[in-house]
């Protein structure tokens, strides 16, 4: 029944790629993603793992030959950070556009210049449009079940999308925890054999990625557009179906912490900002200030109907950004703050960037920021609080 | 060379059998050619063709035209002894 081990969220997506019997693994190392690959070169080199592992040049061609391995019909994986992803960004598109069900493993990590390795969300959140479905995970033992997940989403015959799952640049990838690993014949029971959409075959030869007048694009994006929103239902019942099988469970696309009857609600994603959200919300809690946490796991889809759900009884809502949409505001607020539009009264919506460039964010500081946004309120709306103080 | 694998039954996303076009591009163009008696099935046309719009038909005597001819009139050139003519298919139309 499995084995428990002390591992990082990186070697943790590593054992997740080996169980789901990828069979090609195409990848370029970058931090702080270079871990996952690395372990999974050690377990093709080792015999543990059946698979071809390509060294590219770039994560460009990281993701075309991963491209390459879905045509010609075998589930493949690879894995990426940063600059790498940026490099990547073009093939996201052609990945997503021809529906390969790829799975990407993401370990976000800042965009220089200002130069940095550390760890925030602006790489997959440049990434947003490209057409992946994007899961956020807590900790490396959701990062393990997360790629699992992963794999069964993207090839639902509904969904046929590829899935990015990003996991904190070193909070989560560096940091080692106890991972329980299912063995090889109960993840089978879970993830069946890849049965491929599309596949190079000369005895039944098919133009892949054809080009198209407006109507037959409009025709294919409104298939894709449809398919990313079916995701939605087939991530809440993967992740139901995963629970039932290895007991643990995520809540599909959002996890609420103590978010009933709360009056101020943190709302996040990945491990760093949600950890520390919930330790605040235990704390204030304790004080008497009724605080709870919305994780949001899926980015996209984004689950709107949840988080207004959730957000709906709330006096104040405060989101965590570990990104920027420079000009405006962070990323995940502009989604919140439209997923509450039109609700009568509506929370006040308040935006914390902050933990970027691998900067800390502690249960103190959410605590301090919740006690502020109460002081402060009404304030006016699109209040920005930027994690920063200058120095005197 | 391995057994074909199973395809799954939906193919979604932008992938079409080979051969076949969602549009009939060849309307989009006003000549087309037509091989006459001249014709002495050297192929080359066949093989020259970039876009594979010229078919082998079963009788191999006959060459015939599929829709997506962009009218870049290669066939004419390369053939031997001028047996490729590109015909506007108004005047076409109007002969038959």
């Amino acid at each position: 029944m499995g084995e428990k081990k002390f591992i990082t969220g990186d070697e943790a997506v590593a054992y997740a790629v080996k169980l789901a019997r990828v069979k090609v693994v195409s990848a370029y190392p970058i931090t702080p993603q270079t871990p996952i690959v690395e372990r999974i070169a050690k377990f093709i080199a080792d015999g543990e793992l059946e698979a071809d592992y390509i060294r590219v040049e770039s994560e460009h061609s990281a993701m075309a030959g991963c491209l390459g391995a879905c045509m010609a019909g075998v589930r493949s994986f690879t894995a990426s950070a940063s600059h790498g992803l940026a490099y990547m960004h073009e093939m996201l598109s052609y990945v997503a556009g021809g529906r390969f069900p790829i799975v990407l493993a993401v370990a976000n990590r800042s965009i220089g210049p200002p130069w940095s390795i550390w760890g925030e969300q602006q790489d997959s959140i440049q990434q947003r449009d490209t057409g992946f479905i994007q899961l956020y995970v807590e900790s490396a033992q959701e990062a393990f079940d997360t790629v699992l997940q992963a794999f069964k989403i993207a090839e639902n015959p509904e969904v046929f999308t590829p899935v990015m799952v990003c996991l904190d640049g070193f909070h989560v990838s560096h940091t080692e925890e106890l991972v329980e690993i299912p063995d090889q014949a109960e993840i089978d029971r879970f993830l069946p054999p890849f049965t491929p959409n599309a596949l190079l075959n000369p005895d039944e030869p098919m133009s892949l990625t054809m080009g198209a007048s407006d109507r037959l694009y409009t025709k294919w994006r409104y298939e894709q557009f449809q398919a990313i929103q079916a995701a939605a239902k087939v991530i809440e019942a993967v992740d139901k179906e995963y629970g039932k099988l290895f007991v643990r469970s995520y809540g599909g696309l959002v996890d609420a912490y103590r978010c009933k009857g709360a009056d101020v609600i943190v709302v996040t994603m990945g491990g760093l900002a949600t950890g520390a959200a919930k330790e605040a919300a235990d704390a204030l809690r304790k004080a008497g200030i009724k605080a709870g946490v919305l994780k949001v796991r899926a980015f996209r889809p984004f689950p709107a109907e949840a988080v207004r759900k959730h957000l709906a009884s709330a006096k104040q809502v405060i989101v965590i950004d570990r990104d920027c949409s420079y000009g405006y505001e962070g990323a995940l607020c502009s989604e919140v703050k439209a997923a509450l539009c039109g609700l009568q009264p509506c929370p006040q919506v308040t935006n914390f960037i902050g933990g970027i460039g691998g900067a800390d964010i502690t249960p103190v500081d959410v605590q301090v920021l919740v006690k502020k946004v109460i002081k402060t309120a009404p304030h006016k709306p699109g209040g920005i609080v930027f994690q920063y103080q200058e120095e005197k | 060379m391995s057994p074909p694998r199973k395809v799954s039954k939906t193919v979604p996303g932008p992938h079409w059998k080979a051969g076949e076009t969602g549009v009939n591009i060849g309307e989009w163009f006003s000549q087309e050619p037509v091989f006459t008696e001249k014709c002495t099935y050297c192929l080359l046309c066949w093989l020259y063709c970039p876009d594979g719009a010229i078919r082998r038909e079963d009788s191999k005597k006959l060459l015939t035209v599929e829709p997506f001819c962009k009218n870049c009139g290669i066939c004419v050139e390369v053939c031997p002894v001028k047996a490729v003519v590109m015909v506007p298919k108004a005047e076409k139309k109007g002969k038959s």
